[in-house]
């Protein structure tokens, strides 16, 4: 079986890695500053004393700092792990995205004597929504690879997009990531716009965008590079958690994809603050739903508007004239 | 003096406190019952190391105990903090000398040099003594993880480098594949072991709705995938995250797939079981497999299996499995009526038909539909359909053996309205 807990993956043997390509002398600063930038939190006690005595020998000593013994560092060739996790994920279909056929055939002929690491009939994903994008299609690939190719050249799109009402918008942005949502299976561009001063973000599905071209200009003048760089606000909603039919362990594991805060208020109760972006508020909204009375939004002033909006979806229940 | 390290011989002591910590957030030492407090404190202190840009230290109940607590915002990452785990296995001052003198030594990728020959090349070109028995070992150790190749010439066995990334076609394209791939896709911690080996980072994609916490369970699913592929039989030992303090209890099956909630944030194995009378399929959490020991048995009708599978996932919501032989009333047929605006409320009916796992869908009147759905166990598709609340114009479930059916289930129906009446209850609706 593959090893995953091995030495070859040690972030400490990285760090000598990086220190080992260093060209010139090596001072103690430069240790120090290194194993301060990538180490763990207390890599300093633990790894900066060894590479200081130079207990690994894999320093040459020079009037007081040291020299690489292995000028320009080691390229590590591929753990059979890794070939194997590529050979496996290369059967992904959305690998088509990234890779033209004739490079993935490529591809499993360089890795032809790698057994991949799993196959996709060996997962499940019982609860994944049956209207993913479809990664074939010809369209949808060439909008893909468009944008990653502006996202990482810095460049500006144009898209004709039809929103999920039928509307059909041109837009001119600078797309920023590309999102893909494991449950709703399709990717999502994140992207912003500005119209004068005003900036807009935008989240716009790459199955409904009818073209996508690169444009000619490198990028527009005036964006405040603040804008660009943080994220919105979040906004918070507290949560009661009262431990029966295990809704404890549940909702932490559901709600795990969210920052949360959670606190024991008495026994078998909790309290738990989750912060979540403005554009998942229904899609929260159904999931604490979904719990029914073992999760409860707490009734405090701060949660006024989560509490109106579940009100209303009870209140509509009760009225409901039932078959 | 304090023996506290940084790294870890072993991981799995470290796992359960890395998943209470992230998943739960709330517990101090008084919550990990069995374990020393010397023991807490140094696992607690452990992980503020490997993750202190997400670590916060709270204290609770009146001042009384401090705890921790990891704060990830998933949407938000470049990577999953929490394949740092995977860096911290400890490791000898000879392996890791060994390590860059021997690669370097073979960097050529002609270069095919015998333990002896490499032996006396690390005397020669790095002063560094090492014994022929250990230069071996560390060689063999090496191929075994496939970063050396072997090959035998004469009498001597010959070591030499096994392939680079860079060597690869598509090598850059194959780097933006692997970017996103790593945060999605099972084990995806070999695909971030490749970016760190190349100095790269993922600045471009990001993943909703993953659960960072699975990669803890990556050793156990390492083991259960090796199961499935050999079709082999297993023994698991299983522990409820609950009731740490108990050994827990052992299953044995042969691993048919692996079950994925992406709504609950769990995975699963499903086992095919061969009990004295009843053969049948079982799921078991990831999450709560502690060990996998592989049995010599195989499962030579693989084939038949898989099929039987296939078809009873049919009638299957989450991991819930009727027996193989069905019987009177074994099934459960939910019939859902749903109230949505046909012109206004379009995505109503559309989530009925992406998240109904293949029910059927009728229009039983203007703005009414029938939603219809045979599964093992009503129970497991109530979160869903409470999170229809609303639009609930109906839901009656009634027994059946997948065609004819039988009484109806009131007291499982009941379950789900006094539910209801409890959160009109606590809202004050």
């Amino acid at each position: 079986m593959e090893k995953l807990f091995s030495e070859i993956y040690n972030r400490y043997f990285g760090i000598v890695n990086l220190l080992l390509m260093k060209k010139g002398t090596i001072s103690q600063k430069m240790l120090r500053d290194t194993v301060q930038k990538n180490g763990f939190g207390e890599s300093l006690l633990f790894l900066l004393p060894k590479l200081s005595a130079n207990e690994w020998e894999i320093f040459e000593e020079q009037d007081g700092a040291y020299r690489s013994k292995i000028r320009g560092g080691v390229k590590m060739p591929m753990s059979r792990l890794q070939k194997r996790w590529l050979k496996a994920v290369l059967a992904d279909p959305r690998a088509g995205l990234f890779l033209e056929d004739a490079h993935r055939a490529a591809l499993n002929d360089a890795l032809a004597d790698t057994e991949p690491l799993f196959r996709y009939e060996d997962f499940y994903y019982f609860d994944q929504f049956s209207d993913g994008d479809d990664y074939v299609d010809a369209a949808y690939r060439r909008h893909f690879r468009t944008i990653l190719q502006a996202i990482r050249n810095d460049r500006m799109i144009r898209v004709r997009y039809e929103a999920r009402t039928g509307r059909t918008t041109r837009l001119f942005l600078k797309p920023q990531r590309l999102e893909y949502s494991a449950k709703n299976d399709c990717f999502r561009l994140l992207g912003i716009s500005q119209t004068g001063t005003r900036v807009r973000r935008h989240t716009l599905r790459i199955s409904r965008m009818q073209n996508v071209k690169a444009a000619e200009e490198e990028t527009v003048s005036g964006y405040k590079e603040e804008m660009l760089q943080t994220e919105l606000p979040q906004q918070k909603v507290t949560l009661c958690i009262r431990d029966a039919r295990n809704a404890m362990e549940r909702a932490m594991l559901q709600f795990a994809d969210y920052r949360k805060n959670t606190c024991r208020t008495g026994d078998h109760e909790y309290r738990c603050e989750i912060f979540y972006d403005k554009e998942d508020e229904t899609e929260l909204l159904i999931e604490i739903l979904s719990f029914g009375p073992v999760i409860e939004v707490a009734d405090e002033p701060e949660n006024e508007h989560f509490l109106s909006l579940i009100r209303e979806r009870l209140r509509k229940q009760k009225n409901q004239e039932m078959i | 003096m304090s023996d506290f390290q940084e790294l870890i011989k072993n991981i799995d002591k470290c796992r359960d406190y890395v998943r209470d910590f992230f998943v739960y957030g709330f517990k101090s030492r008084g919550d990990f019952p069995g374990k020393s407090a010397r023991t807490y404190d140094d696992e607690r202190r452990r992980i503020a190391s490997w993750l202190p840009e997400y670590v916060r230290e709270d204290y609770t109940e009146g001042g009384k105990s401090k705890n921790i607590s990891l704060q990830i915002d998933q949407k938000k990452l470049n990577t999953n903090p929490l394949f740092r785990v995977w860096q911290t296995g400890s490791f000898t001052d000879r392996d890791l000398s060994l390590h860059f003198f021997l690669l370097k030594l073979l960097e050529d990728p002609e270069a095919a040099y015998s333990a002896s020959e490499l032996a006396d090349l690390l005397m020669e070109e790095y002063g560094y003594e090492a014994d022929l028995q250990i230069v071996r070992r560390k060689c063999n150790e090496y191929a075994e993880e496939g970063l050396l190749r072997v090959r035998k010439e004469g009498k001597s066995i010959l070591y030499s480098r096994g392939l680079r990334f860079e060597e690869l076609p598509a090598a850059e394209e194959l780097l933006d594949m692997i970017r996103c791939f790593q945060m999605d896709r099972p084990l995806g911690v070999a695909g971030d072991t490749i970016l760190s080996a190349q100095n790269e980072t993922n600045e471009i994609f990001r993943i909703k709705h993953g659960f960072p916490t699975f990669t803890l369970e990556d050793e156990i699913l390492l083991a259960l995938l090796d199961a499935i592929r050999e079709k082999q039989k297993t023994e698991l030992r299983v522990q409820n995250n609950r009731r740490m303090e108990t050994q827990g209890q052992r299953k044995c099956g042969y691993p048919m797939q692996i079950f994925v909630s992406l709504r609950s944030g769990r995975r699963f194995v499903c086992l095919y079981m061969e009990g004295r009378r009843a053969k049948h399929f079982e799921c078991v959490r990831l999450d709560q497999i502690k060990e996998v020991v592989i049995l010599p048995e195989r499962d030579e009708k693989r084939e038949e299996h898989r099929q039987q599978l296939d078809e009873m996932r049919k009638n299957v919501w989450g991991v819930s499995f009727a027996p193989l032989v069905p019987g009177h009333g074994c099934l459960q047929k939910v019939i859902l009526t749903i109230h949505a605006d046909e012109r206004t409320e379009p995505y109503i009916v559309n989530r009925l038909q992406r998240e109904g796992e293949g029910g059927s869908i009728e229009r039983i009147a203007p703005d009414t539909f029938r939603f219809e759905k045979t599964v093992k166990d009503a129970m497991e598709m109530f979160p869903w359909i409470r999170s229809f609340t609303g639009r609930i114009a109906g839901l009656q479930i009634y027994g059946t053996d997948g065609e004819r059916l039988f009484e109806r289930n009131e007291k499982l129906e009941a379950i789900f309205f006094s539910d209801l009446e409890k959160m009109y209850q606590k809202y004050g609706v």
